[in-house]
């Protein structure tokens, strides 16, 4: 390290384009690739055709299937019981109820069989467990008590009753409907009537709830094979345009001159993907409207979907699915097409692809697969799942969350190399460079890493971040200072070791890289004040993002907070402090702020670079597999914002770690010198806002270090410019 | 002006590497048509891919309007234009959305982007199929809007790739026009090309590329005296009957001979 490098990243780095011209600029390279995408009658072709003529088709075939009796979509439906007792009482609910819905829809009687249900009731001797039968396909719907029904008390005030219903199962969902309107037009007429026939004591009131119990039939719903359905959809959308697009430019003699325009080809492709996920989307809308018309001219909706037709917010969640699992698919897509040097190449390629992605789609048909854990991570899988839960109204949104966030991650890293291998020496030349020269070591390497190497390591440091966190969170039995210990290694493997290694393998000059260079001491005071005063107005960041309802306080993560610093009163303060205040303060900083900002700010205004860096920052501290903290993504961001604008000042990433290692540690001596300081810190506070003259203080100390930190960096960078200029007369 | 300095492109490694350019160095002045001369395999598509930026040289520099390709390979595209024979259009896209498109890919304004395009339509004589798309134009169509494409960023230097392959005696004398036009207008101008005779009529100097080696270089009258021989076409000929003659001409394929006519 020495002092003589550049201090500023704006001299280093010149980009004479405003940002209006960049986007300008980016909007017609995109407006190109829909022009020659959307004027392709053979776009068009599997755009509208393919679902036009299959869904009619596929109409018809369930329609006859309908009318043969295998699919029947209004059928006599399966009530399971108990016990004959309930199936008695609830037997007649259901009748009198179906009277009274009758009177209200006298014009649909006749199209009606005349027994909607049939009641099925265990033998006395066997013992029957109702969810099992549902989930065994033994019977579409059940019905127990959930209060018992020789309590006179209770007959009077009312029955409350449970609807087991199979979630997968479109039959069964339709069955509750079925048995829970009746119930419901019962309830209200015991009600209205109960003092007018004193003859006949009525049960009153009827509360009803539902359980969900899997189904572990084969006989799935059509409902289960909607993932499987999403991913066909998209797949037939994107293959066409993916591969004209990038090989098509190749067969029709455009490449060379486009890869001899003055841009980086990363814009280009990203023009592409705009293009070939913009027809992925009217596919996919193409199709659910195809499907939807067809429903409903056949009659078949109810059999499709049961209940789950037809809701806005279902169609739009579905929709928000399609969307992120078309982003990740057209990246794929694109990642292979960029690598052929043919049409015909391309389709050798996509075809096994296609088939491939066809085994997880079959594979999350199985019930027990959920969204959680590790397979939140695992790409098209996490998607796929989404899609399911979504259906079944399981979904719960922190790993819904994890999988929309990593996939978008996999898709730009996937991106990032397709723009590498596109317009590379292989394609233009039409050499012989294959998958393995990819992989192959570089002779020579630049100086920071390039777009594609940086989301590469971002789409592998993200899993593998959810992963640790995951191993420390079920830590439990390791005594406290193995975990501190562990903390410490994994942050500096992860941060450390993984960029270090990209480093080395890219031949990367490893001081541009990490901005490994020795700032004026200057500046330490201002990174160290900076650091110690930023604390209460995060303090406030995290108030303020809860009273925006980001996060409900949760008492485990309070308890766990409280236990966790209870624990580390026998551990030793430098561990502590080594392993949570000084480790990540130096090796996040490597990563977020000098492999990852440094190498975003080469392709990126330095405002675009600053908010994606911190961004993802605020990211990594919310996507945690041991339990996640939404509420830490404000905080989390401003840091890395201000962090950023350190680096960005300075030229260095020491004052960028002086501040984060003063600030971690600062907060770890105070949580454990103090309880209440200590949920301050760990940002589990209830809602206590500081003293406002701790605030001002605050406020004052971080304009100074500011201030200081602007005028000491511009007065390096003017030195270092004249020292600059000199050298360049002499010579 | 285009300087190009010792520039060198090897591909593969070890025993099986083949040098494809090997240290060739020439310029090309304001207002001057240089003529990259050579047989099929001679190294010129290279030479120009590596000025273009398409390939990254092995060693060596280029340096267009002080932009050095080492230091801004992507910056000094923006000076080149590249006109090539076989170069397609975008089959769906009109001549006008074309050239709109590559005046916002090199940057330009769009005032003078448009003022670029109005001027390139008159040159070219491209108003009567301005709107129709690609696909339906003629062969003589496409390597107009092909020629102006390659002009409206106004680069100061011209690379032409083979650009009358393919092309009958109108189209190559469109070609001719075209590049007296920019002759006149003081861009330099590289000229790759295989036909000895038509380069002979277009360049003020050549240079005469031979298995990625440069081994004569000069206007025609210098060559003239170097070799004692009268046209491009002998001096091509006389080098392959003596092979031996020059260490950097080691077995020049038989059948190379009838590329060059």
């Amino acid at each position: 390290m020495n002092d003589g490098e550049p201090q500023s990243f704006k001299k280093q780095l010149p980009n004479d384009q405003t940002s209006r011209e960049w986007w300008r600029q980016q909007w017609s390279f995109t407006r190109k690739e829909l022009q020659e995408t959307l004027r392709d009658p053979r776009t068009i072709g599997t755009l509208l055709l393919m679902p036009l003529l299959l869904y009619p088709l596929l109409g018809m075939v369930l329609r006859f299937l309908a009318i043969q009796g295998v699919m029947n979509p209004i059928q006599e439906y399966r009530i399971a019981f108990e016990n004959e007792q309930t199936a008695g009482i609830v037997s007649s609910m259901l009748q009198r109820g179906e009277e009274e819905l009758a009177k209200e829809l006298p014009s649909e009687d006749t199209s009606k069989p005349k027994s909607l249900w049939r009641t099925i009731v265990p033998n006395k001797e066997s013992s029957f467990n109702l969810a099992d039968a549902i989930s065994a396909g033994v019977a579409d719907v059940g019905v127990r008590l959930d209060a018992p029904i020789n309590n006179t008390e209770t007959e009077r005030s009312g029955l409350r009753l449970k609807i087991v219903i199979a979630k997968d199962y479109g039959i069964s969902r339709t069955a509750g409907t079925i048995v829970r309107e009746r119930l419901r037009a019962f309830s209200l007429l015991m009600v209205t009537s109960i003092n007018e026939d004193i003859n006949h004591p009525s049960p009153g009131r009827v509360e009803q709830s539902v359980q969900y119990v899997p189904m572990l039939s084969e006989d799935i719903g059509i409902l289960g094979l909607l993932p499987l359905v999403i991913l066909l959809l998209t797949v037939t959308g994107g293959v066409y345009p993916a591969i004209d697009l990038t090989a098509g430019e190749r067969e029709r003699d455009t490449l060379e001159t486009l890869v001899a325009l003055p841009v980086p080809m990363v814009r280009i492709l990203a023009a592409k993907y705009v293009s070939v996920l913009a027809v992925t989307l009217l596919t996919g809308l193409v199709n659910v409207i195809a499907m939807t018309v067809t429903g409903y001219a056949l009659g078949l909706q109810s059999t499709l979907l049961g209940d789950a037709a037809l809701s806005p917010r279902l169609v739009l969640s579905f929709l928000l699915v399609l969307t992120v699992f078309g982003a990740f698919y057209s990246a794929i897509l694109l990642l292979l097409a960029s690598t052929a040097r043919s049409f015909k190449e391309a389709q050798a390629f996509l075809i096994p692809l296609m088939l491939l992605s066809i085994t997880p789609a079959v594979a999350v048909l199985i019930p027990s697969w959920r969204l959680d854990g590790l397979l939140s991570i695992v790409p098209l899988v996490n998607m796929l799942l989404v899609a399911k839960e979504l259906f079944e109204g399981t979904i719960h949104p922190l790993p819904a969350f994890v999988a929309v966030t990593s996939t978008l991650v996999y898709a730009a890293a996937a991106l990032a190399v397709a723009a590498r291998r596109f317009g590379s020496d292989a394609l233009v030349v039409g050499g012989q460079m294959s998958w393995a020269d990819v992989l192959r070591r570089p002779k020579s390497g630049r100086d920071v890493p390039a777009m594609h190497t940086t989301l590469l390591t971002l789409g592998a440091i993200l899993p593998l971040h959810f992963i640790a966190t995951g191993i420390l969170g079920q830590s439990k039995t390791w005594s406290p200072s193995s975990r501190l210990m562990a903390s410490a290694i994994f942050t500096a493997l992860l941060f450390g070791g993984l960029p270090a290694s990209v480093v080395w393998w890219n031949r990367l000059q490893w001081r541009a890289t990490f901005r490994l260079y020795v700032p004026s001491l200057l500046i330490f005071p201002a990174a160290i004040l900076l650091g110690v005063a930023t604390w209460p107005w995060i303090h406030e960041v995290v108030l303020w993002s809860r009273s925006l309802g980001i996060q409900v306080l949760d008492d485990s993560k309070v308890k766990a907070v409280q236990s966790m610093l209870e624990s580390w009163k026998s551990v030793s303060p430098w561990l502590i402090v080594g392993a949570i205040g000084v480790a990540p303060g130096i090796f996040e900083e490597l990563f977020f702020r000098g492999f990852l900002l440094g190498a975003l700010r080469r392709s990126l205004q330095v405002g675009s670079a600053l908010m994606i860096s911190s961004i993802i920052f605020g990211l990594f501290h919310v996507i945690l597999s041991a339990g996640a903290a939404p509420e830490r993504f404000l905080p989390s961001t401003i840091m890395g914002m201000i962090l950023g604008w350190l680096l960005i000042r300075t030229g260095s990433i020491v004052p960028s770690m002086v501040m984060h290692v003063c600030h971690n540690s600062l907060l770890l001596v105070m949580a454990t010198k103090s309880d209440d300081l200590g949920k301050i810190a760990f940002g589990e506070s209830v809602a206590e806002h500081l003293p406002a003259i701790w605030l001002i203080a605050s406020a004052v100390a971080i304009s100074m270090s500011a201030v200081w930190m602007y005028v000491i960096s511009h007065r390096d960078s003017n030195r270092s410019t004249m020292v600059g200029s000199k050298e360049s007369q002499k010579e | 002006m285009i300087c190009v300095e010792h520039l060198t492109k090897q591909f593969g490694s070890g025993a099986g590497h083949v040098l494809a350019v090997d240290n060739v160095s020439f310029h090309a002045n304001y207002g001057e048509v240089y003529g990259l001369l050579g047989p099929n395999g001679a190294g010129k598509t290279t030479t120009l891919r590596m000025i273009l930026g398409l390939l990254i040289p092995t060693s060596g520099e280029v340096t267009i309007c002080g932009s050095r390709i080492t230091i801004d390979p992507i910056g000094i595209k923006r000076h080149i234009g590249l006109v090539s024979a076989s170069a397609g259009l975008y089959q769906w896209l009109s001549p006008l959305e074309i050239l709109e498109y590559f005046a916002a890919s090199y940057g330009l304004s769009r005032e003078y982007a448009q003022e670029r395009i109005r001027k390139l339509i008159e040159l070219m004589d491209l108003g009567s199929f301005l709107h129709r798309r690609s696909v339906t134009l003629s062969t003589g169509q496409k390597q107009r809007v092909n020629l102006a494409r390659a002009l409206v960023h106004d680069p100061s230097v011209v690379l032409l790739d083979e650009p009358t392959r393919g092309l009958d005696v109108i189209g190559s004398n469109v070609v001719f026009e075209f590049v007296r036009n920019l002759q006149k207008s003081g861009k330099s101008i590289v000229v790759c090309t295989h036909q000895l005779d038509e380069a002979q009529r277009l360049c003020d100097r050549f240079g005469l590329l031979h298995r990625g080696r440069l081994f004569q270089e000069g206007t025609l009258q210098n060559l003239r005296d170097a070799t004692g021989q009268e046209t491009l076409v002998e001096m091509f000929l006389d080098v392959l009957r003596k092979p031996e003659e020059s260490d950097s001409v080691l077995g020049f394929p038989e059948s190379s001979s009838e590329e060059i006519r």
